[in-house]
């Protein structure tokens, strides 16, 4: 999944809309660290749903059409094992783009907060925060040239390498972010999760449905999932409690998994169903 | 043009048998008949109207353009990948044919739905066929741009215009000039007549008639230096018409003009006049709170005009899904698709609520004058917005359809099928 | 154009690229052919020899990095050569929602034929391969050897000069695999010019006048199948190489010398 070059878009999207919307919104409202929240979980939920549904599609569905599927199954591996591991892997795949665009949220957030502090302090609208926005800035640019020169001298393939690079890149900035403050982590983390519980269910929804079903009626089937669950679930307005300048309650997130979990397993055992009624 | 009609039928046949055509056109009549019952108006039969154009017609023109924008940017990304494009390749059939023939194919399901949908929307309660709709003519003045070039001298002498707007490039000044003359007010004073020349140039030979007993009116809308409601007083005339004005500022009101025996000797047939008879004086921005309504037929008519301009939008962004599944593959084509369509719908109004260009700050300037060149390059659909003037009963004009059918069905299809007959070969190359 | 000359190649490279421009693979080198008009010409060589590439030069889906491709005279590309030309893939690749007929009338639309001639054809055709009794049925649930028919029927249906078959018998039962190659050369003794690529020597032999054998991209020998002394197996194995012996030993865990 992290090979394909919709995955890698949707990362460089992602980072874009948290990079550029606090600094292009900034000097409107004046409210730094709310717009560098809203982007930040704006462009987690919807670049990472986006994610979850066409590269999960495209993957298994590649899967089952060039026929590497029966190949595999005629070896000794069960059908449903075999869907289980390729919708850990896509699990994992996910887990590792949402953790970097969501460690990039934590450098932005941590420098939407200074801005804030500077502006309190001078009584001057503080429009750019400088390091933050460069790192920002940084994670958008430097990964690609950095895997196209890998490409050019290593023959790396370009698309995965800086899908990488810009994981590691992020996820450095995000653990020095929180290891100068563990509090940005500790209020934003369980926000993430809470984000990420719909879109987990929305995933294996793709992925099991993609066994039974062509590109276009999986997407279908993710669609309505996604439309289904993300109300049922509610939890993009305890997210909202955040700017409100409020904490969510860990028993809340605890919560929101221990009713997300029978949606996963619903979906896994689907996906188990259409592998083992292939034919 | 076998090899047109040989191609469209493939295309059309594969909509129809993967069963989107009739799925969307089933979703698109069932919407059209839901939304009634699903979303509700502010209570009043207008605002029911709008609300079931704007939701209904317009849920139907997002949903068949997103599921045939997704088939237009899988197209030919999805044929090569499956190498089936090789062999109409090698095929005597000039590569712009082909493009063109699955854009039409395309562009035909996409017609179909919109059909069945505004068909549906004639069959539902409250929706007249016969109902009058208008052709809205606002006072002949000069351009914007005509009066901010008459603006700029002045403007830039003014002692108090600025440092910084007088040392920015005469065209910044002149788009900030523009911006303004948009907005300019005109101020009446208590018993003067405010009068504007109307241009019937594009309208039938009668202009001032009723039509179906619906007598021609004036959309105005009154404000004060305040911007507080006060009353109004007053009368607009046109040549033997006039109507009476008793109401309040800042209400956008539709007077409907009568014959009249007292008509004036200076009412020519081609002048609008106001008289404040108020205690105040009045404001108005000519050339946007004043509109002549001349009726221009029954609704029926506009809505199949609406219809042919929802084509012509649907044409135009699936031609270019089409031109990037002829150089990209399939999810990246339909990604760009829709981060250029998302950038194109909210650039307009960025441009609108960022007119000021002399913002320092360098990623702003950036910023404005990317959205200004999307905004420009995607005029020829973000125009367009006849759901709108359906709603407002504002008829969608027969000239206006032709040019953007010429345009946006023809010509700019046209030029995204000769860049794609470069691309589509060179791209065999790589796969 | 060259009155006898079909196909011209004359030193014609093909190096592919990565997105640096540095060469990747040199899958032509150089290679030189020229095919006569009514003849049957075989394109013989292993796998990876850069017998696809060729053709996809030859059909203008490929464009040479040196060298020059004429096909009738013309540019491959243009829509002239296009017009006299037939092409069956090695694999069939076919709409699979389209029935029998429908594909071939879709092909014969491509080729600019009337609805007349598109059907007279098409069920004609359909007789030839023996599709006649499914020409209503989906293509996408035929069999690889049906799918195989329909191909070869679509590239025949403009009546080309010239057919340009990549594996024709890949797929095909041992009765079809005759019945094309008496197929083939019936089309050449009406005057078509074929040029055909197979792995399956024994066909070649039966079916090609000419052959030419293609190895690293270069062409190692040419020359008439009627004029060999050895059979063509023994010709190809003498040009291109011997054939290698798997070394089974140590994955099957026993000594050489059970060998």
């Amino acid at each position: 999944m992290l090979s394909e070059p919709l995955s890698l878009l949707l990362l460089i999207s992602a980072l874009a809309i948290e990079v550029l919307a606090p600094v292009l919104h900034l000097h409107q409202f004046g409210e730094a660290v709310r717009t560098a929240r809203d982007a930040s979980f704006s462009a987690l939920f919807i670049c990472s749903t986006a994610f979850a549904v066409f590269a999960t599609i495209r993957v298994f569905r590649r899967e089952m059409e060039s026929g590497t599927f029966e190949m595999a199954v005629a070896h000794a591996v069960s059908r449903g094992g075999f869907f289980l591991a390729k919708a850990a892997g896509a699990f994992i795949a996910l887990s590792i783009f949402a953790l970097t665009v969501f460690s990039t949220a934590l450098v932005m957030h941590k420098g939407a907060a200074i801005g804030g502090e500077i502006a309190a302090a001078t009584g001057r609208l503080v429009r750019v925060y400088g390091p933050c926005v460069a790192f920002g800035m940084g994670a958008i640019v430097l990964p690609p040239v950095a895997a196209a020169a890998c490409n050019r001298f290593f023959r790396c393939r370009f698309v995965l390498t800086a899908f990488l690079f810009s994981a590691l890149y992020s996820l450095c900035g995000g653990i020095t972010a929180s290891v100068i403050s563990w509090g940005v982590t500790a209020r934003l983390f369980p926000a993430m999760l809470l984000v990420l519980c719909p879109i987990v269910a929305v995933l294996f929804s793709a992925a099991a449905f993609s066994m039974r079903f062509k590109a276009n009626g999986a997407a279908t089937a993710a669609a309505l999932t996604l439309a289904l669950i993300l109300p049922a679930m509610d939890n993009y307005y305890r997210v909202e409690a955040l700017s409100r300048g409020g904490a969510l309650e860990c028993a809340e997130v605890l919560l929101s998994i221990l009713f997300a979990l029978p949606a996963f397993a619903a979906f896994l055992l689907i996906g188990v169903h259409f592998s083992m009624g292939r034919e | 043009m076998k090899a047109f009609f040989s191609i469209f039928r493939l295309e059309f046949a594969s909509l129809v048998r993967s069963f989107t055509l009739p799925l969307l056109a089933g979703a698109a009549v069932a919407w059209m008949f839901a939304v009634p019952q699903v979303i509700t108006g502010d209570g009043t039969l207008d605002g029911a109207r709008e609300v079931y154009l704007r939701y209904g017609l317009g849920g139907v023109f997002a949903l068949t353009l997103v599921s045939l924008l997704a088939s237009a940017s899988g197209s030919f990304a999805r044929e090569r990948s499956e190498k089936r494009l090789q062999l109409t390749l090698v095929r005597p059939v000039r590569y712009q044919l082909l493009f063109l023939a699955k854009c039409a194919a395309l562009t035909t399901a996409g017609a179909i739905v919109l059909a069945l949908a505004c068909l549906a929307s004639l069959s539902v309660p409250g929706e007249n066929a016969e109902r009058v709709c208008y052709h809205v003519l606002r006072p002949s003045l000069p351009s914007p741009r005509e009066e901010a070039r008459a603006m700029y001298d002045a403007y830039m002498k003014d002692p108090d215009t600025p440092e910084e707007v007088k040392k920015a490039s005469r065209s910044t000044v002149m788009r900030l000039l523009e911006f303004r003359a948009v907005d300019h007010y005109q101020t009446i004073s208590t018993n003067m007549v405010a009068v504007w020349r109307i241009d019937f140039s594009s309208v039938g030979k009668e202009p001032l008639s009723a039509e179906k007993g619906v007598p021609p009116a004036v959309r105005l809308r009154l404000s004060n230096m305040q911007d507080l409601r006060e009353d109004v007083a007053g009368y607009l005339a046109i040549g033997s018409l006039r109507a009476s004005v008793s109401n309040q500022t800042q209400a956008v009101l539709t007077f409907p003009l009568s014959p009249s025996s007292s008509a004036s000797e200076s009412n020519r047939n081609d002048v609008l006049s106001f008289t404040n008879l108020g205690d105040k004086p009045l404001m108005l921005r000519p050339r946007k709170d004043v509109a002549l309504l001349v009726p221009a037929g029954v609704y029926a008519f506009n809505l199949f005009r609406a219809w042919c301009e929802l084509v012509s939008m649907l044409a135009l962004i699936l031609s270019f899904g089409l031109f990037l599944s002829s150089a990209l593959g399939r999810p990246v084509a339909l990604f760009s698709a829709i981060v250029i369509l998302a950038v194109s719908e909210a650039s307009p109004s960025v441009v609108s609520q960022y007119p000021d260009e002399l913002e320092t700050k360098l990623s702003d300037r950036i910023a404005l004058t990317v959205t200004r060149f999307m905004a420009e390059v995607t005029r020829p659909v973000s125009s367009l917005n006849p759901l709108e003037r359906l709603s407002l009963d504002e008829c969608v004009e027969a000239r206006e359809v032709c040019r953007v059918a010429l345009m946006n069905i023809f010509l700019l299809p046209l030029v995204f099928a000769f860049i794609s007959s470069f691309v589509l070969p060179r791209k065999q190359d790589e796969a | 154009m060259d009155n006898q000359n079909i196909i011209t190649l004359d030193n014609v490279r093909k190096t592919f690229r990565d997105f640096w421009l540095r060469p990747t693979v040199a899958a032509v080198d150089g290679l030189t052919i020229s095919v006569r008009k009514g003849e049957v010409f075989g394109l013989l060589g292993p796998n990876g020899s850069g017998k696809s590439t060729t053709i996809k030069m030859i059909l203008g889906l490929l464009s040479p990095s040196a060298g020059e491709v004429k096909l009738f005279g013309l540019s491959p590309r243009s829509i002239e050569a296009r017009r006299r030309l037939g092409y069956l893939p090695e694999l069939s690749y076919l709409h699979p929602f389209l029935t029998a007929s429908e594909t071939l009338r879709y092909y014969a639309g491509l080729c600019g034929l009337s609805r007349k001639e598109a059907a007279s054809r098409t069920k004609e055709l359909l007789e030839m391969v023996g599709l006649s009794d499914v020409a209503s049925r989906s293509v996408g649930g035929f069999s690889k050897g049906m799918a195989r028919r329909v191909a070869l029927a679509a590239s025949l249906i403009g009546r080309p000069e010239l057919l340009i078959l990549d594996e024709p018998t890949s797929g095909l039962d041992p009765i079809s695999t005759k019945e094309v190659k008496t197929l083939v050369k019936a089309l050449a003794a009406g005057g078509m010019t074929v040029l055909m690529t197979s792995h399956l020597l024994a066909d070649a032999q039966d079916v090609c006048d000419r052959v030419t054998i293609v190895n690293h991209g270069k062409a190692v020998a040419e020359g008439e199948v009627s004029r060999l002394e050895t059979s063509l197996e023994e010709f190809f194995l003498a040009k291109v190489g011997d054939v290698k012996d798997f070394r089974l030993a140590p994955f099957l865990g026993v000594s050489e010398k059970i060998r």
